[in-house]
């Protein structure tokens, strides 16, 4: 693909978007009231994952007995979350980092002591892939983890950035992420300061503020939008309750 | 310094890294130091790996807390020892210490055989006194080696003495190789860790340093 | 981990002092000894000691890569490193350390692969770099790193030709053999978070059994950063993520110097005597 089909000189994207533009974002919560203590679905443009978390729950092994609540995270890629269909891989390094890297994360935001001897278990899967997987999960886990009613201190939101040339392009779809290097930006709460920044291909380093403060500011957008759902979704339920 | 299969002459009791075959002169078999004293002669090895013996002295860290009892480790990596609630200065059923997972104990094993679990206490059971015993409040910790750590219990260290001399501090030596350091700020318990660290290495020499 | 040992680093750490007498910012001074072979290389850091060695055979490029060669890192902790491995189970933090430098490395395309190329869809070089953990007191990542990139510098692959349709692997007699093709050196440094907003750099066994979280850069000379991991435990601004980007840069300026540095005596030292060929049998 030519880089004028990426970032347009009169600052289009390839998909219509300008540089400081989400994509559309669908998120519902309490969508798999049956089979789980609280799910939801998040949808950032084409990429669609889905939070089932189950817990607190007592521990199926000895070695998660801990103090403070262990957080159980695994995440499953759908084999028709591809252009391609990919052969089901259960046990790969890049998901098993990425499992870790959110339970660290999630670790900070919500109060693991106030259930002790404890499992939470989150089960994320992955419907479709277009870009944005990590924070699409981030996104996915804290409404899901909102709806099981775990005590949090705040929302966790993500979005990741991309770079061209000096522009950072915020929200990158599946075809901008291929091409160019992008941060994903994570943030607890409404504040300015970064909680999880995870970079994995070359950038210059004074590139890197301009991305880091355009996926801040991305991240505020997207607890609003989280925010709106959660609380819309809690009207309704209150409503059900009066009648 | 010996070595195993020398023979050793010796009217007193025999320790640990000497064996009297019957009918066979006594013979050594560790490799170390002897140490001679009015009642006994033993082989002063510098390992690593503790094993309990009845009486010794021991710095431990409290692993687990149960009903009645506190496992207690005394080195990485190995397995705990039990020591009772009751096993404290003036502990009764109704009164106990309150210690947990984490905290320190000195205190000296009192049961040990290869049958049952080894025991440790923190008081004086025949006298029902602490005697220094029990938990230790602040302060920190360093790892040595076992002929050093009974080095310092039983003999001394010039380098003990030279910081004294400067010094305030309080000291329990556990012949586990655990040691404990107390001073009255941070800074002069880190330094006399080092001291102590250094001295295992570099004997007397050391006391250069605290000077 | 006594609460007493717990309580004492934390409180010299937050007189902006550490147990090892570094200061919060300073790192373990760096040891870097090439071996007798191409590509071997001990790296220690403090107590921690590691062993890369890179070592190179034909084989066959990727279906869908004909261009490029192979390039491989395996990791290997055992409990020789310390009792806390169990030998042949790989715990997470294994797998990030293992994750990490592959993506520091390999990913960041520091080894320069469609050099390693030699009959396209044919055949190329697999380049492997193997680390061995020889004692753990912390910093693993860093000093992997450290030494995977220096053994690829070190290393030399035996020079090859095309006769027709055969691929002749020339014998270090016959050709001096050549040096790999590293566009890049990316040099890895980790932060660890204590209680309090406290970051320090390059933290020992005990400091790593205490922290809360911890943070790795890697970045080369020239200013790239290559990967950055953070995931959770303090929240930063981000002036302090460039100030560490910066510090960062400035280590990994200083540890390239040094890798160099040490190529170049080891070099000279192997080519005493010698018209300017570099033959492996000259050491000995």
């Amino acid at each position: 693909m030519s880089r004028f089909e990426i970032y347009s000189p009169e600052g289009l994207r390839a998909d219509g978007r300008r540089w400081n533009e989400l994509r559309h974002i669908k998120c519902g919560i309490n969508t798999h009231s049956k089979s789980a203590d609280g799910s939801a679905v998040v949808e950032m443009g084409a990429s669609k994952v889905v939070c089932i978390v189950q817990g607190p729950q007592e521990p199926e092994t000895r070695s998660r007995v801990r103090e403070k609540a262990t957080l159980s995270v695994s995440v499953t890629v759908a084999p028709f979350s591809t252009t391609e269909r990919s052969k089901h891989v259960t046990n790969d390094r890049r998901l098993q980092e990425m499992s870790a890297n959110l339970q660290n994360l999630f670790e900070e935001a919500v109060l693991t002591h106030l259930h002790p001897r404890t499992e939470i278990v989150c089960s994320l899967t992955v419907i479709a892939q277009d870009g944005g997987l990590l924070s699409c999960c981030i996104n996915a886990m804290t409404l899901a983890l909102i709806d099981a009613g775990l005590p949090m201190y705040e929302y966790v939101s993500a979005c990741s950035v991309a770079l061209f040339d000096q522009t950072p392009l915020l929200d990158p779809n599946n075809v901008e992420e291929t091409e160019l290097a992008s941060v994903t930006v994570g943030i607890v709460g409404e504040t300015d300061k970064i909680s999880l920044l995870i970079l994995e291909r070359r950038l210059g380093l004074d590139r890197l503020p301009p991305a880091l403060e355009l996926g801040v500011e991305g991240c505020k957008v997207l607890r609003q939008v989280m925010d709106k759902e959660v609380r819309r979704h809690g009207a309704m339920r209150l409503a059900s309750r009066a009648e | 310094m010996l070595l195993p299969g020398d023979k050793i002459v010796a009217e007193q009791r025999l320790g640990p890294g000497i064996i009297a075959p019957p009918l066979e002169e006594p013979r050594v078999v560790l490799a170390g130091e002897d140490s001679w004293s009015d009642k006994v002669v033993f082989i002063n090895t510098n390992t690593k790996r503790y094993t309990p013996a009845n009486r010794d002295y021991v710095v431990g860290v409290i692993s687990q807390r149960l009903a009645d009892v506190y496992r207690v480790r005394l080195q990485e990596y190995s397995k705990p020892v039990r020591l009772s609630h009751l096993a404290f200065q003036g502990a009764t059923k109704k009164n106990k210490p309150n210690l947990n997972a984490g905290d320190v104990v000195y205190g000296r094993i009192t049961h040990c055989d290869k049958d049952t679990e080894v025991e440790m206490e923190c008081v004086d059971s025949s006298s029902g006194k602490a005697m220094g015993f029990g938990q230790l409040k602040e302060g920190s910790i360093i790892s040595v080696g076992l002929g050093y750590a009974r080095k310092l219990l039983f003999d001394g260290h010039p380098v003990l003495d030279a910081i004294g001399a400067k010094h305030q501090y309080e000291l329990a030596i556990g012949m586990n190789g655990r040691i404990w350091v107390k001073a009255n700020d941070d800074k002069t318990t880190l330094a006399i860790r080092n001291w102590i660290k250094e001295a295992e290495t570099k004997g007397a020499q050391a006391v250069n340093l605290v000077k | 981990m006594s609460s007493i040992e717990q309580a004492f680093v934390q409180s010299l750490l937050e007189d902006q002092k550490r147990v090892s007498g570094r200061r919060l910012n300073e790192a373990r001074k760096l040891e870097l000894a090439f071996g007798g072979s191409y590509g071997h290389v001990e790296v220690k850091m403090g107590r921690t000691r590691l062993v890369a060695q890179v070592s190179s055979q034909v084989a066959k490029p990727r279906d869908d890569r004909p261009f490029e060669g192979l390039f491989l890192i395996t990791t290997d902790v055992s409990s020789m490193a310390s009792p806390r491995f169990e030998n042949g189970r790989q715990t997470v933090d294994e797998l990030m350390v293992t994750r990490l430098i592959e993506k520091a490395i390999r990913r960041s395309n520091a080894l320069d692969l469609e050099s390693l190329c030699i009959v396209a869809g044919q055949s190329c070089w697999m380049v492997r770099a193997d680390v061995h953990y020889l004692e753990y007191d912390g910093g693993f990542i860093d000093a992997s790193c450290i030494a995977v990139i220096a053994a690829l510098l070190h290393f030399r692959r035996p020079d090859t030709s095309i006769d027709g349709s055969r691929t002749i692997v020339h014998t270090l007699d016959e050709r001096p053999p050549v040096p790999l093709s590293v566009l890049h050196v990316p040099i890895c440094v980790s932060w660890s978070f204590f209680d309090n907003d406290i970051i320090v750099v390059d933290a020992d066994e005990a400091e790593q059994d205490l922290r809360i979280g911890s943070m790795t850069i890697t970045i080369n000379k020239d200013r790239d950063i290559c990967q950055f991991t953070k995931a959770g435990k303090i929240p930063l601004s981000s002036q302090q993520i460039i100030e560490c980007c910066e510090q960062a840069h400035g280590r990994a300026r200083e540890i390239t110097d040094l890798i160099h540095e040490k190529l170049k005596q080891d070099f000279e030292k192997r080519n005493r005597g010698n018209m300017g060929f570099d033959l492996a049998e000259n050491d000995r």
